[in-house]
């Protein structure tokens, strides 16, 4: 009977030479492949698209640069070496789960199955990507700091706003998923590994190649219309368009795979005891948001492949000319893009509610129902896509069902927020930098939940679409949302995942800057929007030029503020580093009973799950997991279940 | 208590873990793929009932009937002689010949569909809202269809190797058992779709 090699031991049996890492599949033979893979399927698919009428009447040969985009995926993943694997499968050899494992320093740089390799490596992509939409963003507010087109172009601003929108909402689906998703859940559940460790480092590599493909789109003309991609704009644009179309069917492949991965992991690897109603509530946010990215990316990614076919085959899946309809694109886009609203919206519920017990030391209140309303957001927000539709001229009689579910979807989310207060109630907070950003997180989401609300609402909605007033509100739901409550939940792991602390009092720097300059850069956009000023245009009228003026310094020092994290990441985590021990924070969480960092094979023994991880300030609590034997810190002293040090 | 400088060998992880997984993982995708195509589905009913400008489906827009069921039932006779494959991997009575019919089948399938692009289809891609959908959907699907065909291929390989080595050890090759099970769903929502796709683009006028 052949074995499967699944468990990674401390002691490989025989580590690489430096010359068989140099020369083998890494990063750097997936970027050199990726580049003679473009170039030379750009060539041929410039034969090819020769004979197709469009394509050789036209200078713009977008088969060609699909072509290309394939070669170069192509090349990047048989570079990584993601080929050898079914290679081998394919000529009958046994099956093994572990892979690249044993390359030290280089394992970060190539393909491995390591969770924990791969989420660090998630950590690193976002954050650069995310450094990028940043920047985008500051230029974005340079150029508004004058009420005429001064030192950007319209055109070129144009192509600026929608790298911004596109390379955050590509980032941010995967910004929780990838890195926190694929470190923390196999821990919380009591999990050595994920369900399929390979597509876990696929996900990772194709998100980075989304992220360099989208860049691309800076070389190829840009392209102008927003994260949307509406059609038919976006069928006649120039070949930036190609790029968008492909970094983000790339990221909806692998947002597909990220969220299959981690459903297949939670139904199938939870240890002995872990029921249903004791998972930790962040692996419930995870386990939602995955099922909405594993059934709405296809619908995304079929949309971008029709695209596609219309830019290069001529099909006219979109051209209302020869039998298509522009509203197709509308429909199967939005049918992806609201449930993506809340790709990135359910994983900060996750993460807050598993923050606010550790700090309020009270167990989480209404655990049931936090995951009944979680489900209720999922399930709801697969019925309300049209109500993005609502000024486009669809049929009248459509709007009142989607305004009504719309509004709908507030009582699940209320219900989550309540939750939230109500573990707060009466508790005795510790205010470190973690729940400070937990905090910040309900304040900021309640502000864009209620300008939600008018939103749903067609009256409202047909007066403020297209305005700032929009582009607030999605700020306060997606970055005063999701990005404090990662930022909160990078604060509050970081320790477990380096073994060093961050810095206290830079990070309340950090968060004093950050929530006060965010809510002084988004708030007053409210007011621009009501007061008429149009998202994606330049121009706008001179009365609201000091308005502007000041929104761009306080975005300026929003950016500054995130510098500071930077500063405290270098600070504590390469120069002054104080070990942060295993469960700094007194948490009862499974994670947190593990050394600091975890070991490569996570446990050493599979632990029996004897209670959920919440039953703070009750005094005849069960530990929350047998581990059969203590756990034992390398170098260390031994630490009980409970965290207490033996 | 002082560290062990012994390193750590962690306890080996239940085999029965990979079978679940395989089948989990198999079922989850399968029904991302019924959310791909029910996209084409969506775009099939959308834009025939708008019918943009009397174009959804010109006169002489036709598809070639004898591919599209020579297709299906390649693609329903390679479910079938999988499944059979399957269950003699089950019962340890053998599976390599059936597992070859099953892939020669398959890979019937993607010739078959490749001679209809180039001799079969009398209509371009540009011939309205059918031919777009026509083209996409089929080209999509053979592209999924590609998937199911490596699977069969790989289960093959693993059997004949697993086949020669447990005759040598005396053993048996049980583990192929839970990815032929994964296959099999994966293979069964393949076969579901290409019956909605002959039902859509072939049958109905």
């Amino acid at each position: 009977m052949s074995t499967i090699e699944s468990t990674p031991t401390t002691t490989p049996t025989k580590a690489p030479t430096f010359r068989e890492q140099l020369v083998g599949f890494h990063l750097i033979w997936g970027v050199v492949l990726a580049a003679v893979g473009y170039f030379v399927c750009h060539w041929l698919g410039t034969k090819v698209g020769g004979h197709i009428d469009s394509q050789s009447a036209t200078d713009q040969d977008d088969l060609a640069v699909f072509f290309g985009f394939l070669g170069a995926t192509l090349g990047w993943l048989i570079g990584l070496g993601f080929f050898n694997y079914p290679l081998s499968r394919m000529l009958g050899r046994p099956a093994s789960l572990v892979e690249g494992e044993e390359y030290g320093v280089w394992r970060y740089f190539r393909l491995c199955t390591d969770h924990k390799v791969v989420a660090i490596q998630y950590f690193v992509a976002v954050l650069f990507f995310f450094g990028v939409g940043g920047l985008n963003a500051m230029l974005i507010r340079g150029e508004l700091t004058s009420d005429n087109a001064t030192f950007i172009p319209a055109g070129n601003y144009l192509t600026l706003v929608s790298l911004h929108g596109t390379m955050m909402l590509m980032m941010m689906s995967a910004g929780v998923l990838g890195p926190l998703g694929n470190y923390l859940v196999p821990l919380m559940i009591g999990a050595r590994r994920m369900a399929f460790p390979r597509v876990e480092s696929l996900t990772l590599w194709l998100t980075v190649l989304a992220g360099f493909v989208l860049i691309s789109a800076i070389f190829l003309g840009g392209f102008p219309t927003g994260w949307t991609g509406y059609v038919p704009l976006s069928v006649e644009a120039r070949a930036g368009m190609d790029a968008y179309l492909f970094s983000f069917a790339l990221i909806g492949i692998s947002l597909c795979l990220v969220g299959l991965n981690i459903i297949a992991t939670v139904m199938t690897m939870r240890a002995p005891g872990m029921y249903w109603n004791r998972i930790p509530v962040f692996v419930w946010g995870m386990l939602t948001t995955s099922i909405l990215a594993v059934l709405a990316a296809p619908v995304l990614f079929a949309a971008l492949y029709m695209a596609a076919l219309d830019r290069t085959v001529e099909t006219t899946f979109f051209l209302a000319s020869n039998g298509g309809s522009p509203f197709l694109w509308d429909n199967l886009f939005w049918f992806f893009g609201h449930p993506e609203v809340y790709i990135l919206a359910l994983p900060g519920f996750g993460i807050v509610l598993e923050i606010l017990p550790v700090f309020a030391r009270k167990p989480l209140w209404g655990y049931r129902v936090a995951v009944a309303g979680m489900f209720g957001v999922a399930l709801l927000s697969f019925m309300v896509w049209q109500h993005h539709l609502f000024v486009s001229g669809i049929n009248a009689n459509l709007r009142p069902f989607y305004m009504f579910t719309t509004e709908l979807i507030s009582i699940p989310t209320g219900i989550i927020f309540l939750i939230g207060m109500g573990t707060l109630w009466r508790a005795r907070i510790r205010f470190t930098v973690p729940m400070l950003f937990a905090l910040a997180f309900f304040f900021n989401f309640l502000i864009g939940g209620l300008s939600g609300v008018y939103l749903s609402d067609v009256p409202s909605d047909v007066t403020t679409h297209g305005s700032y007033f929009v582009m607030a509100h999605f700020h306060y739901t997606i970055m005063g949302g999701l990005v404090f409550a990662t930022i909160g939940g990078f604060y509050y792991w970081l320790p477990k995942i380096t073994g060093y602390k961050l810095d206290e009092t830079l990070g309340k720097i950090h968060f004093w800057m950050m929530f006060i300059f965010f809510n002084l850069t988004f708030f007053p956009l409210f007011a621009a929007g009501l007061l008429g000023m149009p998202r994606r245009v330049s121009n706008y009228n001179p009365s609201l030029h000091a308005l502007n003026v000041f929104v761009s310094i306080s975005a300026w020092c929003l950016g500054l503020s995130l510098l500071g994290l930077l500063a405290n990441i270098v600070w504590t985590q390469l120069l002054v580093r104080e070990p942060a021990g295993p469960n700094p924070w007194l948490s009862k969480s499974l994670e947190w009973q593990l050394p600091s960092p975890v070991p490569a094979y996570n446990f050493e023994r599979i632990p029996v799950i004897n209670s959920a991880p919440y039953s703070y300030g009750i005094p005849d609590a069960p530990p929350v997991a047998d581990f059969g034997k203590p756990a034992v810190l390398p170098g260390g002293p031994a630490i009980t279940p409970e965290g207490g040090v033996i | 208590m002082s560290a062990s400088a012994a390193p750590v060998v962690p306890e080996p992880e239940d085999p029965r873990l990979v079978a679940a997984n395989l089948v989990v993982g198999a079922r989850l995708f399968a029904s991302a793929m019924a959310f791909v195509f029910m996209s084409f589905v969506f775009a099939f009913f959308y834009l025939k009932a708008v019918d943009s400008n009397g174009m959804w489906r010109p006169a002489h827009v036709s598809p070639p009937q004898g591919y599209g069921i020579a297709i299906l039932i390649c693609i329903l006779a390679a479910a079938a002689a999988f499944e059979l494959a399957r269950r003699g991997l089950a019962s340890g009575t053998g599976s390599v010949s059936m597992l070859a019919l099953a892939l020669g089948l398959s890979v019937a399938v993607v010739v078959l569909q490749l001679i209809e692009y180039l001799a079969g289809v009398d209509f371009g891609a540009d011939g309205g809202g059918y031919a777009s959908v026509f083209y996409g959907w089929t080209a999509m699907f053979l592209a999924f269809w590609l998937g199911a065909v490596y699977s069969v291929e790989t289960l093959l390989a693993t059997s004949m190797r697993s086949a020669r080595e447990a005759q040598a050890a005396g053993t048996t090759i049980e583990t192929l058992r839970p990815s032929a099970d994964a296959t099999m769903v994966y293979l069964y929502s393949c076969a579901g779709i290409a019956v909605v796709t002959w039902v859509l683009l072939y049958l109905i006028k």
